[in-house]
């Protein structure tokens, strides 16, 4: 037998060689202590509000790629042969992975896996009431592509709040990603309110993200969430105390407040094989972050407990 | 597109016949779950026409395995330790649910099967035989599309596994008892986590293996920074990645010579300078483990690239397995 490629000519559509795509810098901004990355990707296909994908620097000195939620995503211009999306990251360097690619320069590559795993289902978010957005830190990268998708869906929400929880002023900056989206909510009607807190107190109000949303925790309001697993977990606690303040029968009868969070776990692939990425959900079952998530309800990956699972550090 | 260079890489593993020598790992790829991951198009494709020559599902045990507590995972200079533990939903659920479809995939298949005990391998051995007949009819046809691989080297398992692997006797005691009942491909999985692997290696022969597969991972421990405890949640864990590859080429080097089975050859491989090392210390087949979790499709790059190598060279595969016991290859 020798061996041979099946081509296109066998009827299979080539992707080969490689299922990582070939990403390439377009844009790199540091904003505050985060970076935004663009690169332009041929290959790409749309991403949902809430999906990763594995990013490595071109040259990358680490062995495995890390994952990144989809900031947001720019289709390929009308004509363009490679038909290549932009699609853009927000990152904190915290580890040699994330510093290698905060470093990285306009035409730099980047290997790029994705997108991956089950992001926000926009059917549960659009329409009527309001949607809660609350972000700590880096956390903000899932929701500006969010906020865009939640403008072009129909019916739209009646209303958006955000909350975004910063360390200090420096962090905070990066309340700009959110310019964009914001102004075109506003302009096409939604009323769309950002509110900030820090902990340091340099910048809007002192304290955290989760003091902001008990005073405004509203019935109706779905939320939905990214950040430090400690945050996830107060969030939630909120979302429990709100319920049993409102209706504690009702809380019995299984009733949740409907928030969604989106979650992170060490991870070695991205797509199901290794196994690496599980954390402990309510039902006491693991679960893979990579393909059941990273988006998880408050009610799938918490239930009732108020200290749910503890979760591995963040990873560079 | 490359044309074909009509280089033959066709590798036979007992009954079964290869297209090329690059396969996965066990335990890290599953195709299905990259393909569901990939999307339409590209996931399709996974499935339709696999990177690896054979595939080699997960390691499956008799009874259900929750598997470690997290973390599970951690990044190491050039490779990653793990401590995944086996989970699977044991062997009932993988007839009913995975069977199926990992036989309709267009590929041969290296079963893994664990265990804790020899009789607990003879007897998922016996149910997995009657599952294949069950699906394929005739043990002819089972044997050209199954092949079995004993995991008797997890490090990640706190009793049995890789205790069995460490020990020749036990070794021996568990091959025999599959032996008996599978005449198709009989690999098993070795651990690095001996001084000497031959005598495991020779005993498993001697009881019946038709293949070696060498290296599971090396037993390893990282410490979180911060609190200078053991970072994963299963304490210790295995080593993978480049980090591991010339520790594991020695294994490879040394067993191959000891005995006259084929080997499959596995540890740190990332690039075509890697599969042609196994290669040349008498290795068959050349499994793509952690490396492959940047990429599901490294392996048949890796097959390309090898394929353009010998091209290149003017030589067959033949003349490159096992050239570094001849004295190497002479003007390259």
């Amino acid at each position: 037998m020798t061996f041979r490629w099946l081509t296109p000519a066998d009827g299979v559509e080539d992707h080969r060689p490689s299922a990582r795509l070939q990403g390439k810098v377009s844009h790199s901004e540091r904003i505050g202590s985060m970076y935004l990355l663009r690169l332009r990707i041929p290959g790409w296909q749309t991403a949902g509000a809430g999906q990763f994908a594995m990013l490595q620097a071109g040259g990358s000195s680490c062995f495995l790629p890390r994952a990144f939620s989809i900031h947001e995503e720019v289709p390929p211009a009308p004509g363009d042969p490679e038909r290549a999306y932009e699609v853009g990251f927000l990152l904190a360097p915290v580890g040699p992975g994330t510093e290698e690619l905060s470093e990285l320069q306009v035409g730099d590559a980047a290997g790029v896996l994705g997108p991956l795993g089950t992001g926000f289902d926009l059917g549960l978010l659009s329409g009527a009431g309001r949607v809660v957005v609350v972000a700590g830190g880096v956390g903000a990268a899932p929701f500006p592509l969010l906020l865009e998708r939640l403008a072009a869906a129909s019916p739209r929400p009646r209303e958006i709040l955000v909350l975004l929880g910063f360390r200090d002023a420096v962090q905070a900056e990066a309340v700009h990603v959110f310019s964009e989206p914001v102004s075109r909510l506003r302009r096409l009607g939604v009323p769309t309110h950002v509110e900030l807190i820090s902990e340091a107190g340099d910048t809007g109000r002192t304290g955290l993200v989760t003091e902001l949303l008990r005073e405004e925790l509203r019935a109706e309001d779905r939320l939905v969430v990214c950040g430090a697993h400690a945050m996830c977990e107060a969030v939630w606690d909120v979302c429990l105390d709100f319920l049993e303040q409102s209706a504690p029968v009702a809380e019995e009868a299984g009733n949740e407040v409907p928030a969604w969070f989106s979650l992170e776990a060490g991870m070695a692939c991205g797509t199901g094989s290794c196994q690496g990425c599980v954390i402990e959900i309510a039902d006491g079952s693991l679960a893979k972050v990579c393909r059941r998530g990273p988006v998880f309800s408050g009610a799938e990956a918490f239930g009732h407990r108020r200290h749910p699972c503890a979760l591995p550090e963040k990873e560079g | 597109m490359t044309p074909s260079l009509d280089v033959d890489l066709t590798v036979r593993l007992g009954p079964l016949v290869l297209a090329h020598p690059l396969i996965n790992a066990s335990g890290t790829l599953d195709l299905f779950e990259t393909a569901d991951s990939l999307g339409a198009g590209r996931g399709e494709q996974l499935l339709q026409d696999p990177p690896v020559a054979a595939y080699v599902p997960k390691t499956v045990t008799l009874d259900p395995r929750r598997g470690n507590p997290p973390p599970r995972v951690v990044e190491t200079p050039a490779g990653m330790l793990n401590s995944i533990g086996l989970p699977n939903a044991g062997l009932e659920a993988f007839v009913e649910r995975d069977l199926d479809r990992i036989l309709a995939l267009p590929r041969p298949v290296i079963f893994n099967l664990g265990g804790f005990a020899p009789e607990e391998f003879a007897l998922g051995t016996e149910r997995l035989r009657l599952a294949l007949e069950q699906r394929l009819g005739s043990p002819r046809a089972v044997w050209e599309k199954a092949g079995l691989e004993l995991n008797v080297s997890c490090p990640n398992v706190h009793s049995g596994c890789m205790q069995i692997g460490a020990s020749a006797d036990e070794t021996e005691a568990t091959v025999r008892g599959v032996a008996a009942v599978w005449e198709g491909l009989l690999a098993v999985k070795l651990t690095p986590n001996v001084t000497d692997a031959v005598p495991v290696a020779q005993a498993a022969v001697e009881a019946g293996a038709t293949a070696i597969s060498l290296v599971n991972t090396f037993k390893g421990l990282v410490l979180d920074r911060l609190t200078l405890s053991p970072y994963l949640g299963g304490i210790t864990g295995g080593l993978s990645g480049p980090a591991i590859k010339p520790l594991a080429l020695r294994f490879c080097w040394e067993v191959a010579a000891a005995v006259d089975v084929p080997i499959i050859g596995m540890g740190g491989v990332a690039s075509v300078e890697d599969v042609v090392d196994y290669l040349a210390v008498g290795a068959s087949a050349v499994a793509v483990g952690a490396s492959a979790f940047r990429d599901p499709w490294l392996y048949a790059r890796l097959a390309r690239e090898l394929e353009s190598e010998l091209a290149h060279r003017g030589s067959t595969l033949a003349d490159l397995t096992g050239c570094a016991h001849r004295g190497g290859v002479v003007g390259l």
